[in-house]
């Protein structure tokens, strides 16, 4: 299987034209390629697999009228992974709109689950998700992702300031959550 | 030691961890990160907590999701996706597809220009059709629902909307369920419009229009006092 971060290895302009015409066979050696690092991304974005798996699904089934607009000649990874990002972000936006949220519980959210041990990748994925969406959101996409603040404000619709704002209040409170693992 | 440049902040060593250029910053910021242990040791915190969760392993993302994609697929159903990332390149659109926004916007200008109320300060006030509120009117034709208003309309043809302040509210009423409870006595300016069976409103004109009401055999009915373009459009 090939390296998550890696543009699939059939980025030829004859298999990005199949893709583009929405070719099973295209879609699935793509999906196998960047699916798993989608599926990461979206449930770091959006906290939950239900929706990230929504997420990843809609991009799958939407890729190939994306790609039409899209003139590169190979797949870009860091395209798809913007492209999942809008996606996730837009959804999360929505259930969240549907979703009764608890007045004040802003800074941090009780896991639904207990934290795993320190060390296991688990722990470090649901320290993340004990944040709430604002700083969970930024996090991701400045330190995991390298967007730049402008580039994030733009995304959530905050100003650059707020940005910086929510990515140090991250930061703090991930440090004393992974306070021995880091 | 390099000139003093201040503590670093969360993002400055979020950048250097990147390995984001500083500009100017760069090097008394990597000399100052070399100097204070305590810089360094929060520079290192970043670059751990990165690490962490880029070389965490990766959700596996099953079969059955593809199945479900590739199904959606088959059965023609598409999802329309935003991307506006920088490595994105949007193809062009054609000429006519540009324009098409600034045509439309155009097109909403004027209608909006012709239908603006101007009963106070009528620019185009051709011709006043009077009628003498002393005389009896005349039984106009009862409404029908071939024609509901038939007995406001001076033209069987021509329906009024509602009053101009009403009238940019859309969906417009239909000929044939236009209200005619909402008309009201007194001067008030309306929009006259045609109907056809591809249209439901299609305006042709505003005029000021004087109405009065009054029974007739048990049936409030209504008459034209006055009637005043106030539009140019007036067919």
């Amino acid at each position: 299987m090939p390296s998550p971060r890696d543009t699939p290895r059939r980025s030829s302009p004859e298999w990005l034209a199949e893709l583009r015409a929405g070719s099973p066979s295209a879609i699935t050696a793509c999906y196998r390629a960047q699916a798993g690092s989608l599926l990461t991304l979206a449930m770091r974005l959006t906290g939950e697999r239900a929706d990230a798996e929504d997420v990843v699904q809609d991009v799958f089934v939407g890729l190939p009228e994306a790609l039409r607009r899209y003139e590169e000649r190979g797949l870009s990874t860091a395209w798809l992974r913007g492209l999942t990002t809008r996606h996730a972000l837009g959804m999360h936006r929505c259930v969240r709109n549907r979703r009764e949220v608890p007045h004040g519980a802003e800074s941090l959210k009780v896991p639904a689950h207990p934290i795993a041990p320190r060390g296991d990748s688990a722990h470090i994925e649901r320290a993340l998700s004990t944040l709430s969406d604002n700083l969970r959101h930024v996090f991701v996409l400045r330190v995991i992702e390298g967007h730049s603040h402008s580039a994030i404000a733009a995304l959530l619709g905050i100003t650059p300031g707020t940005s910086e704002v929510r990515l140090s209040r991250a930061i703090k409170a991930l440090r004393s959550q992974l306070g021995d693992t880091i | 030691m390099s000139r003093f440049v201040g503590h670093p902040g969360d993002e400055s060593r979020v950048r250097i961890a990147h390995g984001e250029e500083l500009g100017n910053e760069s090097e008394p910021m990597s000399a100052h990160v070399e100097a204070y242990a305590e810089c360094l040791a929060q520079l290192r915190d970043i670059q751990s907590m990165r690490a962490l969760f880029t070389d965490a392993p990766i959700v596996p993302a099953s079969e059955a999701l593809l199945a479900a994609a590739l199904e959606r697929r088959a059965r023609q159903e598409r999802v329309l996706l935003a991307h506006d990332s920088p490595s994105a390149v949007p193809a062009a659109s054609p000429a006519w597809k540009r324009l098409a926004p600034l045509a439309i916007a155009a097109t909403v200008a004027i209608a909006a220009f012709a239908l603006w109320p101007r009963s106070e300060t009528p620019s185009v006030a051709t011709s006043t059709r009077t009628a003498d509120s002393s005389i009896e009117p005349k039984a106009p034709p009862p409404p029908t629902s071939d024609n509901p208003l038939g007995a406001l309309s001076p033209w069987p043809l021509a329906a009024y909307a509602q009053s101009a302040s009403d009238v940019l509210e859309v969906p417009y009423p239909a000929i044939t369920t236009f209200d005619t409870t909402a008309v009201k006595s007194g001067t008030r300016t309306y929009v006259q419009s045609s109907a056809s069976s591809y249209h439901d409103y299609m305006p042709i004109g505003a005029e000021a229009i004087e109405l009065r009401d009054t029974t007739y055999k048990g049936v409030r009915i209504w008459r034209v006092v006055t009637s005043s373009p106030c539009s140019s459009r007036k067919p």
